[in-house]
């Protein structure tokens, strides 16, 4: 067995202890596969979004949009500490990339079906990069520490709205469980990265990461909002 | 640290729950390079369509459309506008049109507020419809938006003379946001057919300084005598101009909170500590 | 306080009907089991004052045939209609004095919101039901002298109809007061809402009930004969007391209606019962959502949610288009 594969297993085993109490986390992922058309019956139109679900939807897509604007900085923050570094930087610098191409993702979809952006934008970014800059400046397992619980909100808030929009039988809707599900499956891969890196071996850890996980759900609670 | 490298050297009998440890052990040994480069989740992004579109062609805040009675009673009122105003009174005499008493105007409860609510929607709608007629891909940002601009206040030139009264009920403070949702679907359609998709704050600033051009064009319109309101429009260009900076003020906010950051870290610097800025 | 309302009582043993005052007394005692009111403290309601330890018990609802509520007595439905004009027989005289007593002048600006509302012009032709003693029909009157230009009367009418001519004659003395000594644009008649022979089918613009339905036994046939006397586009009007669902202000209603309210009737009018019977009959009266079905089930045209509240839902202005 290579070695990597190894060590993705014990953290994947992990993360299921971690979110196994709050999250059904496969659930979901197996649900969202049943959005493939089914082929043997004539499929009946789908009902048009009630005004309700476009408004959830909106919703959804402004605190998401929010969430990857924040993951951009806490990246960006820690990059400006980590960007020499030769064993961190490059692992920093990937899930980055990838955040990278979340926040587009939810940019265009935002301007496409003309949500309201989310308004606090320079919140969002300021939080972000003070959060990521400051715990890297702690050092590098703070770093991943911070890296932990920011993933570990993400993805509990990622399941409960794939588990909102299991409940809307739509084709679009069933793209955007797709997409969600996609970005959810990263941003647990930046978790594990985030584990396998050191993240508990933090200073202070239980209660950095408890401080970190409780300013992002409040995040969350503020940018459904506004 | 030095009890994590033990444990990695004998792994055999070891609990379970300390299996992470081990991993995370492991994998100090191993060169980064080797992790990242395996096939995680990201492989699978090429099946996934990102091209979600739920939402079509409708405003941001989509209301329920006038009723099919409320629409022929609101359309035989309008024609009384000019000579009664925005009144239960120019409602009651479009009841008396269509061959009903005039307590029909109850169709609309909020009475003159809600026949000029109907106008704004109505006037909203066929402005869209005009612009989607025209060739706006040829169109300049800027072109488009004085092209809808004018062809949403014609809408309004039938009924300049009696526009003041109807700006005096939308300033009431009940009709207020009645008046505010209508300007900003007004705003957010025109940008929108403009093309622009803008996700940041650019979103906000371009409303708000639209919702400010047009609403002082409007205000000036109904001053204005000149024929076909070509002076309003020589004030339109003038005012399109004046905000031809449009979307440069949020680049410069964050421009200046990214600033602003650095500033704290030098200070902190400054004061000893190490900063992600020392290294350059 | 209380030993005077429970001896202020007596006096009501005039109503009518001995075997129905029995099954009054019942009901609310049933009522008054329920949990809100039944806290140990304040005095027993007023009504169950002195029950009849002689009486046998109530007969039994079966035997009676169609019945339909009398406040929160149950009754042959041929009885309302009798009981029903005592009870406006009792307080016509001091009928509007007492609503000014029991609402802090409230029903005033109630009606004169509900006549802004409904906006008459000097073409309307208005059919006032329930409206004895000229309430609605004036403020009518005067709304269409304030919107016609000379302040004349066009060709406006308003037609009063009530069962009880009791309180049709306090409104033909006022009417005299004001002036209106013929019938081009004021008319009383007696007559009873769920059969209006005497108007005909679709004459009328606006057919107005300011708290009157709530006393008609079949409260579906008023709305069909609206229906009927309607022209096309004719607009029905109800103002009647409602239901409050505010949660602070509910049991402060609650308070107000069953206990200050009958003892008020009481020093006002020298008539407790009368009044017990208005506050029962607000409290049997369908909340706003069954009311506006019962609207369209009359064939009316229901505009948005189709009423107004007023004053938290103490009263509520219910409207359907006859289109």
């Amino acid at each position: 067995m290579p070695r990597p594969f190894l060590i993705r297993h014990l953290a994947r085993n992990h993360l299921q202890r971690r979110l196994q109490s709050t999250v059904t986390y496969a659930a979901p992922t197996d649900a969202a596969a049943g959005a493939v058309p089914n082929a043997s019956p004539p499929p009946p139109p789908p009902a048009p979004l009630t005004q309700e679900q476009k408004d959830l939807i909106a919703s959804m897509l402004r605190v998401d949009q929010a969430g990857e604007l924040g993951a951009n900085w806490i990246y960006k923050g820690q990059m400006a500490v980590f960007e020499n570094d030769p064993k961190v930087g490059p692992v920093v610098q990937h899930m980055w990339d990838q955040e990278k191409f979340h926040l587009s993702t939810f940019d265009e979809l935002i301007g496409k079906n003309r949500v309201r952006p989310t308004a606090l934008r320079p919140l969002w970014e300021f939080a972000g990069y003070t959060l990521g800059a400051g715990t890297a400046l702690i050092g590098k397992e703070a770093a991943m520490a911070c890296t932990e619980a920011v993933e570990t909100v993400i993805g509990e808030h990622y399941n409960d709205q794939l588990r909102e929009l299991l409940k809307i039988d739509h084709p679009e809707v069933a793209k955007l469980r797709a997409v969600i599900k996609q970005f959810r499956d990263e941003e647990l891969e930046h978790l594990d990265t985030a584990v396998v890196h050191d993240a508990k071996n933090a200073p202070a850890y239980p209660g950095l990461n408890a401080a970190i996980q409780q300013g992002c759900r409040a995040a969350i609670w503020v940018a459904t909002r506004v | 640290m030095l009890a994590f490298r033990r444990i990695s050297t004998s792994i055999a009998g070891r609990p379970a729950p300390r299996l992470n440890a081990v991993a995370a052990a492991c994998v100090r040994a191993l060169p980064i390079a080797r992790y990242t480069q395996g096939p995680g989740p990201e492989a699978n992004r090429g099946n996934i369509d990102y091209n979600v579109h739920y939402r079509a062609d409708e405003s941001t805040r989509n209301r329920p459309a006038a009723s099919q009675s409320q629409t022929q009673l609101a359309e035989a009122a309008l024609k009384h506008v000019p000579t009664m105003g925005w009144t239960v009174q120019a409602l009651g005499a479009g009841a008396v049109d269509l061959g009903y008493p005039t307590v029909l105007h109850g169709l609309f409860p909020g009475g003159g507020a809600d026949l000029i609510d109907y106008f704004l929607q109505k006037s909203k709608n066929e402005m869209r419809a005009e612009m989607e007629q025209l060739d706006l891909a040829s169109m300049k940002i800027t072109q488009k938006i004085r092209t809808a601009c004018i062809m949403r206040l014609k809408l309004t030139a039938p009924y300049i003379a009696r526009w003041p009264d109807a700006l005096g009920i939308m300033a009431q403070p009940p009709n207020a946001p009645m008046s505010l949702r209508n300007l900003g679907e007004l705003v957010d359609e025109m940008w929108y057919l403009a093309g622009d998709r803008s996700a940041d704050l650019n979103w906000y600033s371009k409303r708000t300084l639209l919702a400010g051009v047009y609403t002082s064009t409007e205000l000036y319109m109904t001053q204005d005598k000149s024929p076909d309101f070509q002076e309003t429009w020589k004030f339109l260009d003038r005012r399109l101009q004046d905000v031809g900076t449009l979307g440069r003020t949020t680049a410069e906010v964050t421009n200046y909170l990214q600033f602003g950051i650095r500033s704290a870290f030098g200070v902190l610097s400054s004061l000893g500590h190490k900063t992600p800025f020392d290294r350059r | 306080m209380w030993t005077a309302s429970r001896a202020l009582a007596f006096p009501l043993r005039r109503l009518p009907g001995t075997t129905a005052a029995r099954q009054f007394h019942a009901s609310v005692c049933v009522r008054h089991a329920a949990p809100p009111l039944t806290s140990p403290g304040p005095p027993p309601p007023v009504h169950e004052a002195n029950p009849d330890p002689a009486l046998p018990p109530p007969p039994s609802d079966s035997t009676a045939g169609p019945t339909t509520h009398f406040g929160f007595r149950t009754i042959p439905e041929h009885e309302k209609e009798t009981l029903v004009g005592k009870v406006f027989g009792n307080v016509a005289q001091s009928y509007d004095l007492m609503n000014d007593v029991m609402s802090g002048g409230v029903h005033r600006l109630w009606k004169d919101h509900y006549m802004r509302t409904l906006a008459p012009s000097s073409t309307t032709q208005h059919l006032d039901v329930a409206g004895g003693t000229g309430d609605i029909a004036f403020r009518f009157l005067d709304h269409v002298r304030g919107v016609t230009p000379g302040g004349g009367l066009g060709t406006a009418k308003v037609t009063v109809v009530d069962i009880n001519p009791a309180m049709l004659e306090v409104g033909k003395r006022r009417a005299l007061d004001l002036g209106y000594r013929d019938s081009t644009h004021l008319e009383f008649l007696e007559g009873n809402a769920e059969n209006l022979h005497q108007i005909p089918d679709a004459s009328v613009d606006l057919y107005t009930i300011a708290f009157g339905i709530r006393n008609c036994t079949h409260v579906d046939r008023v709305l069909a004969e609206a229906y009927r006397v309607l022209k096309p586009g004719g607009r029905l009007s109800v103002l009647e007391f409602s239901s409050v669902n505010n949660p602070l202000l509910g049991p402060l209603y609650e308070f107000y209606s069953f206990r200050i309210i009958p003892a008020m009737g009481d020093l006002v009018a020298g008539d407790r019962e009368s009044y017990a019977y208005l506050v029962e009959s607000i409290r049997k009266f369908p909340a706003q959502p069954v009311f506006r079905d019962m609207i369209k089930t009359a064939g009316f045209k229901v505009q948005g949610q189709g009423w107004e509240d007023l004053t938290f839902g103490v009263a509520a202005i219910h409207t359907g288009f006859k289109i």
